[in-house]
């Protein structure tokens, strides 16, 4: 690398911005939408998975009574 | 104040405190960071809070190896996240190479660099189209290599280092332009 290149390194390498005003809300925000969305998600998923699954128990109940009864 | 490994083991426990923390201390370098790469403050501004979001949710994946290891991990993940982010809106596309750039221009000293405000520096570099800044930013400021810019981009090594090349001579002009301008 070249000297001014690394000079423009040296500068702008952790080179800090004015966050503009709000900024820490906004992120909050944006963090808490994220975190319910994955939540819902999580939830969702538990459901699409435990409904088939004790759905299938229950078949599988009723048709174990149903050959003892034979 | 925490040390940052201490920061990094109550950030990896879920500690809302301390991700707080690790807010006020990043979020205006990865800002800046962010805004090198997209050159739109309102986009650098939402990649920050991304790259942010994702490092709190995958803080299992940071191991600590000395002081500076925190921010470098927090570098490589904003800069993935900025990454994927151009891949995403088609921004790394090639565009035919320039051929009215003048090939010999001559090097800034480094002094005349030194006199050239962070901000106005970061400003030219955000002037440089998108694939030739990500590749400048990725190369000279962030440390990958050109394989890895190959890698990151979809180019050819070769590619990554032509697109140096005139995104050096572009940069080179701005900074020659900006002294000539300013009197300096």
């Amino acid at each position: 690398m070249k000297q001014w290149e690394d000079r423009i390194k040296d500068r702008l390498d952790g080179y800090e911005m004015k966050l503009p005003a709000s900024d820490r809300d906004a992120f909050l925000n944006r963090k808490a939408t994220r975190e319910r969305y994955a939540r819902r998600r999580k939830n969702i998923l538990s459901l699409a998975v435990g409904i088939p699954a004790a759905l299938a128990i229950l078949c599988a109940i009723f048709f174990f009574v149903y050959l003892l009864s034979k | 104040m925490r040390t940052e490994q201490e920061l990094a083991r109550l950030c990896t426990a879920g500690d809302r405190e301390a991700q707080g923390e690790l807010y006020s201390l990043y979020a205006s370098r990865l800002y800046a960071l962010c805004y090198r790469y997209v050159a739109d403050r309102d986009d650098a501004q939402d990649l920050m809070h991304d790259a942010m979001i994702k490092a709190m949710d995958s803080f299992k994946s940071f191991s600590f190896t000395g002081e500076g290891s925190l921010y470098a991990w927090l570098r490589r993940l904003t800069v993935n996240v900025v990454i994927d982010r151009l891949r995403q809106l088609s921004k790394l596309r090639l565009v035919p190479l320039d051929s009215t750039i003048e090939p010999n221009i001559s090097e800034p000293e480094e002094d005349d660099v030194d006199n050239i405000p962070a901000q106005v520096m970061l400003d030219m570099i955000a002037a440089l189209p998108d694939v030739r800044r990500t590749v400048f930013n990725m190369y000279c400021i962030d440390g990958f290599s050109h394989k890895d810019i190959a890698a990151a981009i979809g180019i050819t090594e070769k590619g990554s280092a032509s697109i140096l090349a005139k995104a050096r001579t572009q940069l080179k002009n701005a900074i020659n332009e900006y002294l000539k301008r300013t009197g300096r």
